[in-house]
């Protein structure tokens, strides 16, 4: 069983290896890329500033409270492009017949996809959180215990986990409607416009529903409170500031579930 | 170009959009986020604040957050068809045509335009309305609508010519994303410009971008008066008219470089 | 009748049926945009009770207009689709229910898209099957030894898949197809778009595979040169049922009687009218082109009467199983759905 797994396990770092050699055959487009992304993540956090600037906080959230809150953000947000970039432009492969080609191979098809495409480019979401959750943590005077050390990865991966699984939620929708490009940006891109701010500037419903209907909360807001000490402004339960890691594995387990129906809902009607 | 002809294009590009209806719902519900985040956020900061700031008042930026967004969306336009169409070479075949390509390409537009106007601008707008107290004096209609066919000009004119620039660049998409970086920023589509650090502000006004979201909304909503709005609309139809003329040389060159070179 | 190689049956569908549920498109702009709110489906039968059963070692032409229910089944067999009911075994195992171990038996080539990586020398994607397919080394090495041979793969095994031409991508991609020692090989549409000596070399090739390898392979194609050449068995399907199971050689003599003469006149063609039994399809010139129904041998006479005239050169042709098979369709268009299924 075990030699099972470790074969399986070489055989996506085979997938994932192929797929960042094929995509470095184009190194000017690479570099390219992380400069146009860096300038539109630049752009955005302008945005953001200038709001910060004229009004100095948002409910008690200071500049570099924010900014650790972008931060988080988009450096999760870096590892969760880099590993699930291959969904990108999925319904495309659904509508050209290439996602046949993985059924026909002994091998999972949702492993295939996600690592059809590794985007090494992405490493730029993660450089420009980095340097935010760098200034922004020092503007904050944010004291870092071995505890809080040594939840940071934690939080980190479980926020791939989360933002992963939303991609995989999202485009497992493409088996039924075939079409999910308009679902996909809206969830992924402006979905995360959500929590950029403090959620505390939502109404309940908003609250509850991105924590517990659509978590991306987890990903930076709970987290950071915890991070920043943030007291007086506890949302449901005190608690929620640790759990982004067991968030994370149960959104991505369910979003499998899902994945592997959407499979079976292909195999039975076809494209 | 024949206006029948013009409207036959417009026709086509609106019938095109119609075929995916899932989407549509979706783009829906993509333009209510924004407008749902950024009242919040505004009414958050602005309650903090006294209820006043930057010359809006509360009910005032609601407002503009919403006739931004909806313009913003009925101003939708596929940057994707000429890149793509000098990808596969297919655009051989729109310069054999003996219609102007740009005045096509226009249409195109609108079409997409009528249609996202139509399906996505106006629900969100009436659902907004009925959410929230919007401001849009009558006085400044003949004013706001000059202002809105200058600025969807200027937006055309713009993506445009950075569409053009696949012509020379295989890899047009850092481009397009650097021109969308920029309007994303600097055209008022959510934070309108008076919030800008006072230092900025002069640069940004010799810039075209305020002038795409920024200017029709504060005319509409009536934040500036129509007196005053004659004068941004002089500037904004002086951006036109600059365009106009660097979209006629870029195509010129555009054209050439394509019959020289063969694609 | 099915030729009896005397091998086990290796592929096997019972009854296989297969429905999908489609959208009415709108009709003008204004059922475009009634369409946004609410649409009507019609239900397609695609597949419509098809059996056959396959010997190992077998070449059978699987042969369908487009929309006739041979992708489909293909799709059933490699697992792919799930049948609507019906049964379907290959090697012994449900291809739908046992996908996994199904992919590691079966070799797929479709014909349009390959499945090498496109960016990559070609040696690269071997190794990505080589680790997918769990291929030990040796009989990696000697199979690459071989398809390398027989395909003279050897120049392209550093050149990127993309830069390749489409005769040498589609070598490639049937040797990655093989290079797992699959027992069943399904080519859907292999020799589209290749000149007339690719398309020699891959079937060839084919012939070679299935004669000292075994392979039972399936083929689906609209050339019907490649039928004639490949095929001992012929599978004809249309709107999702078969119409014709048995030797591509019967095919000609059970259906269609008819032969083609060619004859070449020293001068102007004469008048025919003493010939009812002779129709002319072509003339030119000093040549016409004559069909005739041979209902039992009387080509002989046929021929003695016309070189009676002045003629130059003879020659009798059979009618090639493309035009067999297109009278065929033609004559099913006629007759109510099901059309008698011969063994």
């Amino acid at each position: 069983m075990t030699p099972d797994i470790m074969d399986t396990l070489k055989i996506y770092a085979a997938l994932a290896m192929a797929s960042l050699k094929a995509r470095m055959q184009y190194k000017a487009s690479f570099f390219v890329l992380i400069f146009a992304v860096t300038l539109f993540y630049l752009a955005q956090l302008g945005s953001l500033l200038v709001v910060i600037a004229r009004f100095k906080e948002i409910n008690d959230w200071t500049i570099g409270d924010m900014a650790f809150l972008f931060g988080l953000l988009t450096f999760s947000q870096g590892f969760t492009t880099l590993f699930f970039n291959g969904l990108q432009n999925f319904d495309t492969m659904l509508i050209n017949g290439e996602f046949d080609r993985t059924l026909v191979r002994p091998l999972s098809p949702l492993a295939q996809v996600v690592l059809s495409k590794f985007e090494a480019s992405t490493v730029a979401h993660s450089l420009i959180g980095a340097v935010a959750l760098y200034y922004g943590a020092k503007m904050s005077g944010i004291v870092w215990t071995t505890e809080k050390m040594v939840s940071l990865p934690l939080v980190v991966f479980g926020g791939v986990l989360i933002q992963g699984g939303i991609r995989m939620f999202v485009n497992a929708v493409a088996f039924w409607t075939l079409r999910n490009a308009a679902l996909v940006h809206t969830v992924v891109f402006s979905g995360r416009e959500f929590v950029v701010y403090p959620i505390t500037i939502y109404n309940y419903g908003i609250r509850f529903f991105l924590t517990f209907i659509f978590p991306l909360a987890f990903v930076n807001f709970y987290p950071a409170q915890y991070f920043l000490d943030k007291t007086g402004e506890t949302l449901f339960h005190p608690a929620l500031r640790t759990l982004t890691p067991v968030v994370g594995i149960i959104l991505f387990s369910l979003s499998m579930v899902a994945w592997k129906k959407g499979i079976d809902h292909y195999q039975s009607s076809g494209s | 170009m024949s206006p029948a002809l013009f409207f036959k294009f417009v026709g086509v590009s609106f019938r095109k959009e119609t075929a995916y209806r899932f989407d549509y719902l979706v783009m829906i519900l993509n333009g209510f986020l924004y407008v749902f985040i950024f009242t919040s956020l505004w009414k958050t900061v602005f309650a903090a604040s006294g209820g006043g700031f930057g010359g809006f008042t509360t009910a005032g930026i609601i407002s503009y957050t919403v006739v931004a967004m909806v313009i913003r969306i009925s101003f939708s336009m596929d940057d994707t068809i000429i890149p793509g169409r000098v990808r596969d070479g297919s655009v051989a075949v729109d310069l054999i045509r003996p219609v102007s390509f740009q005045m096509m390409n226009l249409a195109q537009c609108v079409g997409y335009s009528a249609f996202h106007l139509t399906a996505r601008g106006l629900p969100i707008l009436l659902v907004s309305a009925l959410m929230f107290d919007l401001h849009a004096p009558l006085r400044s209609l003949p004013a706001s609508a000059v202002s809105l066919v200058l600025s969807y000009l200027l937006l055309f004119m713009l993506n445009f010519t950075v569409s053009l620039l696949s012509f020379w660049f295989v890899e047009v998409f850092p481009f397009i994303l650097l021109k969308y970086a920029l309007i994303n920023l600097l055209a008022g589509g959510l934070v309108p410009m008076d919030f800008f650090p006072d230092f900025i502000r002069p640069v940004m006004a010799l810039l075209p971008f305020q002038h795409i979201f920024y200017s029709p909304a504060i005319i509409i909503t009536g934040r500036v008066a129509p007196e005053q709005a004659v004068g941004i609309i002089a500037v904004q139809a002086l951006w036109v008219a600059g365009f106009v003329v660097l979209s006629a040389v870029m195509w010129r060159a555009a054209s050439n470089k394509l019959v020289i070179q063969g694609g | 009748m099915t030729p009896d190689n005397g091998g086990p049956t290796i592929i096997e569908a019972v009854n296989l049926k297969k429905e999908f549920t489609v959208n009415e498109p709108g009709k003008g702009a204004f059922g475009a945009v009634k369409a946004l709110f609410s649409v009507k489906k019609m239900i397609v039968r695609a597949v419509d009770g098809v059996s056959f059963s396959i010997k190992q070692g077998d070449f059978v032409g699987y042969v369908g207009e487009n929309g006739a229910g041979k992708s489909t089944t293909i799709k059933i067999l490699t697992g792919i689709l799930v049948p609507s009911s019906g049964v379907a075994k290959v090697n012994g195992v449900v291809p739908y229910e046992d996908r996994k171990k199904n992919a590691g038996n079966i070799g797929v080539v479709f014909g349009q898209r390959t499945q090498l990586w496109w960016d990559l020398p070609v040696r690269e994607s071997f190794e990505m099957l080589k680790a997918i397919y769990r291929i030990k080394q040796n009989d990696f090495a000697e199979m690459m030894k071989k398809l390398s041979a027989v395909l003279d793969m050897g120049p392209l095994m550093d050149v990127p898949v993309r830069k390749l031409s489409l005769g040498q991508r589609m070598k490639c991609d049937l040797a990655a197809a093989l290079v797992h020692r699959p027992g069943v090989l399904f080519l859907d549409e292999p020799t589209i778009g290749l000149d007339v000596l690719a398309k020699e070399n891959i079937r060839a090739f084919l012939r070679e595979m299935n004669k000292t390898e075994g392979t039972t392979i399936i083929l689906t194609t609209h050339d019907m040169n490649d039928i004639e050449q490949l095929c001992e068995r012929l599978i004809m399907l249309d709107r999702g049922r078969i119409i014709y199971d048995g030797l591509t050689a019967e095919l000609k003599s059970k259906f269609v009687r008819e032969k083609l003469i060619e004859v070449e006149f020293h001068g102007t063609p004469p008048s025919l009218l003493g010939m009812p039994e002779l129709s002319v399809v072509e003339e030119k010139g000093p040549k016409l082109w004559l069909k005739f129904q041979d209902e039992g041998g009387g080509i002989a006479k046929v021929i003695g009467k016309l070189a009676s005239f002045d003629v130059k050169d003879i020659s009798v042709r059979e009618p090639s199983v493309e035009s067999i098979v297109m009278s065929i369709y033609e004559k099913t268009r006629t007759l109510p759905p099901y059309v008698e299924e011969t063994k």
